[in-house]
């Protein structure tokens, strides 16, 4: 063969440095793509003390606070505020406050009316202690579970309670009117740092029927799904 | 078996004098191959087998055991007639010179398909005899879980203590029949236990109920989800724990329940 | 002056690609339009859905697909021969690559440059999983883009074997073999051609509506939950997609049917023949299910129907089954064409004539037959019929006997032959290897006891990448480096075609065994995020893939510069006796001067060939090197 000149031998090795140019390029065209690899800002728990943080996000029955830029249909969705994505700080007692601005959607799973993994086993709404809530009277909840990866097994689970669907609507946000929100608060403790996914089991989606309760909002993240993360800091 | 015995099987001509005895030689290389790759099977498994929780995932075990034990001489014929001939048979050039035709005799045919006939048919047999003991009806003391899958969670019901797992556990005793039944809320999921050999796909309006298992290993264990099932699919997942009779009954408790 | 070049360019331009791209585009938005104002906002997959037909049935009006109705439907006149070779692109140049052309080789020729670039991207797309699932945790790419490249690389590929051999191979060489100057069809199969691209666009524009989340199975019911219009291009794509293969295989059907010459009887149509027609026969068997899936997830989609929504009455039971009655024939289909490619090659280069003929045929037969009724193998844990297991597994494991008298035949031929390892021929080699492995483990998933802790599981995706990859692609590249020579007139350089093997054939084994491995420890496909017990096997799998995408690159380097500059290859590359080797290269338009006489089966290699009687065997006798039949040493017959 008469091609074994350097010529040849770079062409080889120009393509190949090429083809992987072609591959990391096309890993980062999918990762900014906006329409399939969304990925919400990050939220880190406020420090209160040496062992303990708090952390305080809203739940709306529209896009228009949190997600103001979005067409239709995501503007229609409910969704947490102001993002999905957690950090709190590791080996601390976290306190979550989640103010609920929608009304309730029977949930399907009776399993998600009971509180679980909190400090003392209950949640707080509006002050009160409460263990269990009426399947009609949820309008989401807050899952937080371990994947396989986590160093340290977490299972927090508190249904949120809804406002009554015809509660008057006093509080202005963004220019839109909403109820007097529910408040829910709870506690937890946290292990070494790691990675936890959280989700809403409450039918909340559109038309609200199985399966499709689940869908829209329900599958992506941003919206009533999202991760926490567990570090040091 | 000579040379000359199998030859007007493959119904090639008989080879000039000087020709080496390809097929002799051949065969014998199958032979010893398939002793190495039989007994380097044996020898590894152990290692790349996953240690069993259940008499029925021991089984499936044995099974994959047995049928690459049979598989290895087969690979190895192939294998071996294929690199034999790609390097006794090759030629440096252009050949300019045809082989020699062969036609395989009506033995060779009827040889061929008996032979991978009752392979096949052995495999089918065995299969079919492990599917059947796998029917039998779940016994009276059976522990039975009710099973949910939800985007993107399992939940696990023990309708006899009236108490669901916190969290996600499956907690089972050992040594005690567990029966699963199993469905879903929303879209299809897939109920898999490798270590205890159970696999079934949780389908929405449905209950689907997997053979009955008996765990007789105490250990963790994991559960997964086997069948696609949108975003958070590979986080669906939850711990088992098999334990002894007496801390089930405490998890019972501790979880709310009566025993 | 410049008024007729003016002219010129609408001409060239129109009918052509671009003009169909663009009124396609102007269709697909004036259709979307029109449905949002019925509809607005609440049904964007109703927009979507309008806006796909619209695309596709305004990209054929721009391409000319319709200019032979207008002109000779409606029967002002008859089409003259002359205008007949208007349309078959007669001196038209490269631009006929890009037109409604109806010759052959044409449409041979735009199905290899498409196969070529859905392996490309569909490659890229496996170096994003192997990426992904290099290390625990969801670190290189969210849940969802994860779930979106697995099921866009899934079905890209599904898709481009469906086509790989049949398409290129199968409308370029099938119809010399059998001695035809073109398809029974030859404007259908234009059409064939110009649906599969008008289905890619439609495909990915999933990148830019959210992606689906399904995998390339497309389960419902999540593919009807699924919100985002990402879901509706999956569904799309697989009707456009459908419809194209049927057209394509009615075609090849009816001209292996119709168009054999003189003498070329059943008994001796190259196996290369039987190949592709047993395998487009199954897919017309096979697809219609799966067209009407798809348009059954889209009525659930668009209608709010619900064939497939339990708390509705309908079933994901159906979907599954539906699914499956197209999936598993599928595999034959890509199996069938790519083995008989192997089967031909082999003979060629061993020299001898097919061990079997007859036998390898009737396993191909038998093959087709009995892969109509397996597909409850993948129903096994599903709950959906329990007691027809047992039939389903008699059925899969029966097929394995078939299949071994390919190996047989492979075998056989390789045997006392005189074996020239050309690339083809390596591939070949290659193939058998992995064939063994990916048949082996396929009896363990269809066998009950072993898929209740396989199935779903990553030893299924090691499987049927040993099948499809290790051997069918393996089998695509065989005769991909076999035909290439006459397809396009040029040598790839063997050199880097054996670089291109064993970087392949090494990463191959290396990617995939690893991941068998993490199969048999239990763990679950399409994860996004790799559990920690299976992540070592994961990387090595990731490693090992690095080397196969070296050797993609390698077969793209070699392809672009064999087009640029490649060594001019002869009329009879390998000194082979089958009838598209007869013809000069660059083919002609309608093949051949004089329909060739077939007296003999191809392979009469060993005894007094009889070439076929053909008015172009001079032509071949000056360009070839001496033909074997003119010095071979003459064995007892």
């Amino acid at each position: 063969m008469k091609q074994h000149s350097s010529g040849f031998v770079i062409g080889i090795i120009g393509s190949i440095i090429l083809g992987f140019g072609v591959v990391a390029g096309s890993w980062f065209g999918l990762r900014s793509m906006w329409g399939v690899g969304y990925e919400p800002g990050i939220l880190s728990a406020t420090k209160t003390g040496s062992n303990s943080a708090t952390l305080s996000v809203s739940t709306f029955p529209d896009s228009h606070v949190c997600h103001a830029n979005v067409g239709e249909p995501q503007i229609d969705w409910v969704t947490y505020c102001p993002t999905t994505s957690f950090k709190v700080p590791a080996n601390s007692v976290i306190t979550i406050v989640i103010n609920n601005y929608d009304s309730a959607t029977p949930i399907i799973n009776d399993y998600f009316r009971q509180v679980y993994g909190t400090i003392g086993g209950d949640e707080l709404v509006n002050n009160k202690p409460v263990r269990a809530v009426n399947a009609e009277d949820i309008s989401h909840t807050f899952t937080l579970q371990s994947t396989p990866d986590s160093p340290h097994p977490l299972f927090v689970s508190v249904p949120l309670v809804g406002v009554p669907d015809d509660a008057p609507t006093p509080v202005n946000i963004a220019g839109q009117s909403y109820p007097q929100p529910n408040t829910i608060s709870f506690q937890f403790r946290t292990g070494p740092p790691g990675t936890y996914v959280w989700h809403c089991y409450d039918p909340c989606g559109n038309d609200r029927e199985p399966p499709y309760g689940f869908s829209g909002p329900m599958s992506t993240t941003g919206y009533m799904a999202g991760t926490l993360t567990v570090a040091n800091y | 078996m000579s040379e000359t015995d199998i030859d007007p099987i493959i119904g090639s001509p008989a080879p000039e004098s000087k020709e080496p005895r390809h097929l002799r030689r051949v065969l014998i290389l199958w032979a010893v191959f398939s002793v190495i790759g039989i007994a380097v099977w044996l020898a590894v498994a152990r290692f790349i087998l996953p240690p069993a929780a259940t008499d029925l995932d021991n089984s499936d075990n044995f099974t994959l055991l047995v049928f690459t034990v049979l598989a290895v001489p087969v690979a190895m014929f192939v294998w071996v007639f294929l690199g034999y001939s790609l390097i006794v048979f090759r030629v440096k050039e252009r050949p300019i010179a045809d082989g020699i035709p062969l036609k395989p005799t009506p033995l060779l045919q009827i040889g061929w398909l008996s032979i991978t006939g009752i392979l096949c048919l052995f495999l089918v047999i065995w299969g079919l005899f492990g599917f059947y003991q796998e029917t039998s009806a779940a016994p009276s003391n059976a522990l039975v879980v009710q099973v949910t899958g939800q985007q993107w969670l399992w939940t696990f019901y023990y309708p006899q203590y009236g108490v669901s797992s916190q969290g996600q556990v499956l907690e089972l005793p050992v040594n005690r029949p567990v029966i699963f039944n199993v469905t879903s809320k929303d879209v299809l999921h897939g109920f898999a236990i490798r270590a205890l050999g159970v696999r079934v796909d949780a389908n929405p309006g449905e209950v689907t109920t997997t053979p009955v298992v008996t765990p007789t290993r105490t250990g963790s264990y994991t559960v997964v989800c086997v069948e696609l099932c949108g975003l958070y699919h590979s986080y669906m997942w939850s711990a088992v724990n098999v334990v002894s009779e007496s801390s089930f009954s405490s998890w019972v408790v501790s979880q709310g329940g009566h025993v | 002056m410049t008024e007729t070049k003016h002219t010129n360019l609408i001409r060239t331009l129109f009918p052509s690609a671009v003009s169909g791209v663009v009124l396609g585009v102007i269709g697909a938005i004036i259709t979307g339009m029109i449905v949002y104002a019925f509809v607005g906002d609440n049904n964007q997959d109703a927009v979507i859905v309008a806006g796909y037909t619209g695309w596709v049935i305004f990209f054929f009006i721009g391409i000319g697909a319709f200019n032979g109705v207008w002109k000779w439907g409606f029967a002002r006149h008859d089409a003259t021969s002359a205008e007949e070779l208007q349309l078959a692109g007669k001196d038209q140049g490269f631009w006929r690559y890009f037109r409604f052309t109806t010759d052959h080789k044409v449409v041979g020729m735009q199905y290899l440059a498409t196969v070529l670039v859905l392996f490309f991207v569909g490659s890229l797309g496996a170096f994003m999983i192997r990426l992904e699932q290099s290390r625990p945790g969801a670190i290189f790419f969210t849940p969802s883009t994860y779930n979106t490249i697995v099921g866009m690389h899934g079905i890209l590929m599904i898709a481009a074997t469906i086509i790989m051999v049949s398409g290129p191979f199968g409308n370029f060489v099938l119809p010399i073999m059998i001695g035809a100057r073109d398809m029974a069809f030859p404007r259908l199969n234009a059409l064939s051609f110009w649906l599969l691209f008008s289905a890619l666009p439609i495909f990915f524009s999933t990148l830019f509506l959210g992606g689906f989340p399904t995998g390339w199975t497309g389960y419902a019911p999540l593919a009807v939950q699924e919100l985002t219009p990402g879901m509706d291009a999956y569904c799309f794509m697989i009707i456009v997609f459908a419809m194209s293969i049927t057209v394509a295989a009615l075609n090849i059907v009816a001209t292996v049917m119709v168009l054999r010459t003189k003498g070329m009887t059943w008994g001796r149509l190259p196996i290369f023949v039987w190949g592709v027609l047993l395998s487009v026969f199954l897919g017309l068997i096979a697809f219609p299910s799966f067209l009407i899936s798809q348009i059954m997830v889209l009525m659930d989609r668009v209608f709010q129907t619900s064939f497939f929504i339990a708390s509705f009455g309908g079933s994901s039971w159906l979907y599954e089954h539906m699914f499956w009655f197209m999936g598993h024939p599928e595999v034959y289909v890509i199996a069938l064409p790519a083995m008989a490619v192997a089967a031909e090659v082999t003979s060629v280069f061993a020299r001898k004539p097919l061990f079997g003929y007859r036998l390898l045929i009737g396993g191909l037969v038998s093959i087709c037959v009995l892969s109509v009724l397996v597909w409850g193998h993948h129903l096994y844990t599903s709950g959906s019929s329990p007691a027809l297991d047992g039939p389903y597994m008699l059925d899969t494991e029966i097929i394995s006997i078939p299949t071994g008298l390919f190996f047989l035949g492979i075998v056989g031929t390789l045997w006392r032959g005189k074996i020239w390892v050309t690339l083809p021929l390596l591939f070949v080699g290659g193939m058998l290897v992995n064939f063994v492995i990916g048949g082996i483990t396929g009896i363990y998933l269809a066998d009950l006891p072993t898929d209740e802790i396989l199935h779903g599981g990553m030893f299924v995706t090691a499987h049927f990448h040993f099948t499809l990859v290790g051997s069918m692609v393996f089998g695509f590249l065989a005769g991909f480096y076999y035909w290439f020579p006459k397809m396009v007139g040029r040598r790839l350089n063997p050199l880097l075609g054996r670089l291109h093997f064993w970087l392949f054939e090494i990463g191959f084994l290396g990617t995939f065994t690893a991941l068998f491995y993490a199969g048999l420890q239990g763990e679950p496909r399409w994860s996004a995020n790799v559990a920690p017990p299976y992540a070592t096997a994961n990387l090595i799998a990731s490693l090992f893939a690095i080397l196969i995408a070296a050797s993609v690159f390698v077969l793209v380097y070699n392809v672009v510069v064999t087009l640029v500059r490649g060594e001019v290859a002869l009329a009879n590359e390998w000194g082979a006796k089958t009838l598209e080797w007869t013809v000069p290269t660059p083919v002609p338009l309608e093949n051949f001067e004089q329909l060739p006489v077939i007296t003999s089966l191809p392979y009469d290699y060993g005894s007094p060939a009889s070439l076929p009687d053909t008015g172009v065997v001079e032509v071949v006798e000056v360009i070839d090197i001496p033909l074997p039949a003119e010095t071979q040493i003459q064995p007892e017959s």
